[in-house]
């Protein structure tokens, strides 16, 4: 026997199926169903259609002439109805080509290729029940067919045509040889006319108006519940489902849905579908039972929740995170301390050895270098009465060097009893310089503190101080440390302008503070001559200053202090400091190169490694 | 009131300027005060500052229960006393300063020893931190120039052609700074300039 | 009337108007300004994005130059780089913070912050604390700024303006912590502890066209042109010098 096409979802299912296995609908009539007086109610267009799918034979004219008979009034109205509409839209609109088709997505829905057979067939049917202007069109009339699968009404032969092969093998639906009998056994009680759709009580006016129509319906309906065969499930064979939809359907997990047997038939007298026969009824769902998770309460937090915990704590407290880089970091930081503290007790080492050893010997220069020369020629020739500006710049954190860079010229300023002028244009210069001054004059007994120097204090503004100071000392420093009128005093009496100076000395460690001394003092009618004592830091920015002769002379440091103390045959801190400043610096570059090398072979050895891996 | 401001600076400014490239001009009448105003704002900018960083910044540290509130605190007290100290005992008294000088320098002169360790831990990884030629001779300059104004190369005196050598070498770091300092000089004219013209305004807040 | 003085009088005459007519004009083909790519400012345009992104805070510090000094101008185009980052920083949880060793300096930045605040409708976000002197002496200066760079929420500093070697601790507190360093200086000697010690160092003039390179204003790219000329007729009045030297006529 040959299967039926559902007619909703085009799926073929097996003859002796009364609802399509796939969406429920109700299949079309069997042609070898028993069922008399459903086939009764079959118009007879439609039947012999079906009997055309089934049999490949044509239907005799005289049933054909029967069946037109047995229309029932309302269902001719509609199609006259409908036949109207047609010839209308016929003569308003252009036929054109596909006018007569059906539409495009009827085609569509075609799975395989109808039997050539059948094919012709149907359409032989359905072309005449168009010339009859029983035909309606193809959207309507399917959409009647769905409504009502087998109401023995006509079907048009695009609609048919869509439905595509109902002998077309369907792989999703495996069928048997026990299949077939079992459908050759269910068909004699089959009934192939489906539930009418529409309860009795809910009918539309058009339909109500047709005086024995509930009477057939309602006899439908109990025929229907008196003559349901029953199913036996252990008999039929359980369908292999396709595995996409198995996965949709966890069948493990949940009860099956109950047999068909177990959902009633009977029309709901109360619920939502109260009154609605036939419809889909979903099984008791109080009686179901769902086993719960063995531990609902138990948090599971997957790896990947844990790592964005972690991110958020991190983020909430910072100082308190425990990534799992700590360790590395905190490893890190020790190594780096590690070396931190080495060089720093190699560079203490190297600097204590030579006051702890007195082998260690420095090389000492034999060549003075010019600027040290320079200025101490110049300092010799300064005549004795003739004050010199001592102009101060430079932070406690560098006094250490410039007082013991300045120790010998300070040391020959007083030496010769020449009169000096403290100014500092920062504000613990001139405290500083002072105690180094009575430090020196301690030494000498010749010469008094008091007598030779003259506190100017500081002197606020920098550079426009600076240009007070150049343009008129007296007004721009007025009164010494101790609130006295500076320029009354022994040194400076006969000090009116700045180039009455016998020269400005600036002990200074910013070469920029020697530029703007360059260049205001420059201003001056006469300037006076500059001297500087500077830090090793700002020698090679000093040194065009003084090649150009804008100074006089220079110190640069220790190497220079010693030079100086060399040219005087003096001894002093330079020399004896000058060995562990010598070895200092030594360990310093090999410390730096020792770590050049490193990082180059480091960087060498990463380069070879990623070549390698690459 | 910017336009007013606007107008100050650019007129001080350019008195400032003309005083300084026409000294004949008899502009130090106005240039003179000028300065002296400058000077003068300079050192109440100064005190504002420091006011604001002691009473302002570390008493609001004290008062909000920073971590650090107990330096804040040591910081206010040491600045009171210092005050304290500079108004009743005179600036050219030797009690004030050795204020300076005893605490003052060993402080900053230690501080200035850790510079130099933390200098060369940090020179280990020049060329770590500058991987190009630029970097790299940086390094070899910086080592070289180290052992050269050490001291140890004195014997190099003797032969001629090293010292005539070492001689040029000392001129590199001095031609180099000269050339960065016009570089500097340049840019401090134009933004001087920007500032005399008004193009920049940073006081118009 | 010395020679210096006249001449100097000329050079800074012709550059000022030259740069207010460059700064009139509008820049079309091809006297547009190319700039040439300086990867530290690059990369600090790309720091002060990510600071505004991820909420942390910017830190500039204008070093210990005096108001009154001829250094000062490194200063003022830190604070160029102030008023940039203030407004970049508009949208930011943390607005930047700047220190500053001079009093004068410590005042404008209040200024520019307050300024850049006003531009940005962000007043309400303003402290007049997040610009302030941290320390009268450099040594001083740079422990307080070490001080701000601790913060954790501190993670971009940028060194604009005079320095000395005392830098190096700013350079290598914020290398250390990890944080993005911009550093330049007019002193030489701040330049070579920058060099030694930081990655991204801006040398030299460098540190001058760092406003123009943040905000391509007209008055900047003018000053960009008249220095570069000026750069070019300052190299060849050296060379013919040398040359002239040489051949014995000076």
């Amino acid at each position: 026997m040959a299967d039926l096409r559902c007619l909703i979802c085009n799926r073929v299912n097996d003859a002796s199926a009364e609802r399509c296995w796939y969406c429920r609908s109700p299949l079309p009539v069997s042609s070898d169903t028993p069922a008399s007086d459903a086939q009764e109610k079959i118009p007879p267009s439609f039947s012999d259609a079906n009997e055309e799918l089934r049999t490949g034979e044509k239907p005799p004219d005289d049933a054909i002439e029967q069946s037109e008979e047995e229309v029932p009034e309302w269902l001719a109205r509609i199609r006259e109805l409908k036949a109207q509409e047609e010839q209308v839209s016929r003569q308003g609109s252009d036929r054109g080509p596909g006018a007569d088709q059906p539409p495009e997505w009827l085609p569509n829905l075609s799975r395989g290729e109808l039997d050539s057979i059948e094919k012709d067939q149907v359409q032989k049917a359905l072309i005449e029940d168009q010339e009859s202007g029983e035909n309606a069109s193809a959207e309507t009339s399917f959409r009647d067919s769905v409504a009502r699968p087998v109401t023995g009404e006509g079907v048009a032969a695009k609609d048919i045509e869509a439905f595509g092969d109902p002998g077309a093998a369907d792989t999703t639906h495996p069928k048997s040889a026990a299949q077939g009998e079992q459908a050759a056994e269910d068909e004699a009680k089959k009934i192939v006319e489906p539930v009418f759709p529409i309860p009795v009580d809910d009918l539309p006016d058009w339909l109500s108006e047709e005086p024995d129509l509930i009477e057939k319906i309602t006899s439908k309906a109990q025929k229907l519940a008196t003559t349901a065969p029953p199913h036996d499930e252990d008999e039929l064979e359980k369908g292999a489902l396709p595995a996409w939809l198995k996965t949709l359907r966890p069948l493990e997990a949940v009860v099956p849905a109950a047999s068909e047997q177990e959902i009633p038939s009977s029309t709901d007298q109360e619920g939502v579908l109260a009154g609605i026969s036939g419809t889909l009824r979903s099984i008791d769902l109080e009686g179901r039972q769902i086993n719960p998770a063995l531990n609902p309460h138990d948090l599971v937090v997957t790896p990947a929740q844990q790592a964005n915990v972690d991110l958020l704590n991190d983020l909430i407290h910072p100082a308190s995170s425990t990534s799992l880089t700590q360790p590395v970091l905190n490893k890190k930081m020790g190594g780096k301390k590690f070396l931190k503290a080495f060089i720093a007790i190699v560079m203490l080492l190297s600097a204590l050895l030579p006051f702890l050893n007195q082998s260690f010997q420095a090389v000492i220069p034999e060549l003075f270098p010019k600027e040290v020369v320079d200025a101490y020629g110049f300092i010799q020739e300064i005549p004795a009465g003739k004050p010199v500006l001592i102009a101060v710049q430079y932070e406690a954190g560098l006094a250490g060097e410039l007082a013991w860079a300045s120790e010998p010229v300070i040391e020959n300023l007083v030496s010769r009893g020449i009169p000096m002028a403290v100014v500092s244009t920062n504000v613990s210069g001139y405290a500083i310089l002072e105690e180094q001054l009575r430090r020196a004059f301690t030494n000498d007994s010749n010469n008094q503190f008091e007598e030779k120097v003259i506190n100017l204090g500081y002197l606020p503004g920098g550079t426009i101080g600076l240009i007070s100071l150049v343009r008129d000392p007296r007004e721009a420093v007025p009164f010494s440390t101790a609130l006295e009128p500076a320029w009354e005093s022994a040194p400076l009496e006969n000090v009116a302008e700045i180039s009455d100076f016998a020269a400005v000395l600036l002990l200074t460690d910013n070469p920029e503070i020697l530029r703007a001394w360059v260049e205001q003092s420059g201003r001056a009618e006469i300037p006076p001559p500059l001297l500087a004592v500077v830090s090793a830091q700002a020698a090679p920015l000093v040194q065009p200053y003084h090649d150009s002769g804008q100074i006089r002379g220079f110190i640069a440091g220790s190497s220079g202090a010693l030079s100086y103390q060399m040219i005087r045959q003096v001894p002093g801190k330079a020399s004896s400091t000058f060995t562990s400043y010598q070895l200092a610096v030594l360990t310093a570059a090999l410390l730096i190169f020792l770590g050049g090398v490193v990082t180059l072979i480091n960087t060498a050895g990463t380069g070879i490694k990623q070549k390698g891996g690459g | 009131m910017r336009t007013v401001n606007f107008l100050i600076a650019v007129v001080a400014g350019l008195i400032v300027l003309l005083g300084y490239f026409f000294p004949g001009l008899e502009l130090a009448v106005i240039r003179k005060p000028l300065l002296d105003w400058a000077v003068t704002l300079s050192g109440v900018a100064g005190l504002v500052a420091i006011l604001n960083l002691v009473f302002h910044v570390h008493w609001k540290r004290v008062h909000d229960n920073h971590p650090r509130k107990l330096y804040s605190a040591v910081l206010i007290l040491a600045f009171l006393l210092t005050v304290a100290a500079g108004v009743f005992l005179d600036p050219a008294s030797a009690g004030f300063q050795k204020l300076v000088t005893r605490v003052q320098v060993p402080i900053e002169s230690s501080l200035m020893a850790v510079l130099a360790i933390t200098l060369v831990f940090a020179s280990l990884k020049i060329l770590q931190r500058h991987r190009n030629w630029m970097g790299f001779l940086f390094f070899l300059s910086v080592v070289f120039f180290l052992v050269l104004n050490s001291g140890v190369l004195a014997f190099t005196a003797e032969i001629p052609i090293l010292r005539d050598l070492l001689s040029a070498f000392h001129q590199v770091p001095v031609a180099g700074a000269r050339g960065m300092l016009l570089g500097i000089a340049l840019g401090s004219l134009v933004t001087g300039i920007r500032i005399l013209t008004g193009s920049e305004k940073p006081y118009n807040g | 009337m010395k020679t210096e003085l006249i001449l100097g009088f000329l050079v800074v005459l012709l550059a000022a108007v030259w740069m207010i007519l460059l700064s009139l004009r509008k820049q079309r083909g091809a006297g547009q300004a190319v700039f040439r790519r300086i990867p530290a400012i690059a990369r600090l345009r790309g720091a002060v994005g990510l600071s505004v992104e991820d909420g942390s805070r910017v830190h500039v510090s204008l070093g210990n130059g005096d108001l009154n000094d001829a250094a000062n101008p490194s200063a003022l185009a830190g604070l160029d780089a102030l008023h940039r980052v203030g407004q970049l920083s508009a949208t930011s949880d943390q607005p930047p913070v700047c220190t500053s060793g001079n009093g004068g300096f410590a005042v404008l930045s209040k200024d520019v912050l307050s300024q850049a605040a006003r531009e940005t409708n962000t007043l309400d976000a303003y402290d007049p604390d997040h610009g302030y002197l941290s320390g009268v002496t450099p040594l001083a200066y740079t422990l307080g700024a070490m001080e701000v760079m601790s913060e954790p929420g501190v993670k971009t500093n940028v060194f604009t303006g005079s320095f000395g070697p005392e830098a190096g601790f700013l350079t290598t507190a914020s290398e250390e912590r990890g944080a993005f360093t911009l550093a330049g200086s007019e002193s030489i000697i701040a330049q070579s502890v920058f060099m030694a010690t930081a990655r991204d160092v801006i040398l030299g003039e460098e540190l001058y066209v760092l406003p123009a390179y943040l905000v391509q204003r007209a008055s900047y790219i003018a000053s960009l042109k008249v220095q570069d000329f000026l750069r070019i007729l300052l190299g060849g009045a050296l060379v013919i010098g040398a040359l002239l030297k040489l051949a014995g006529i000076l």
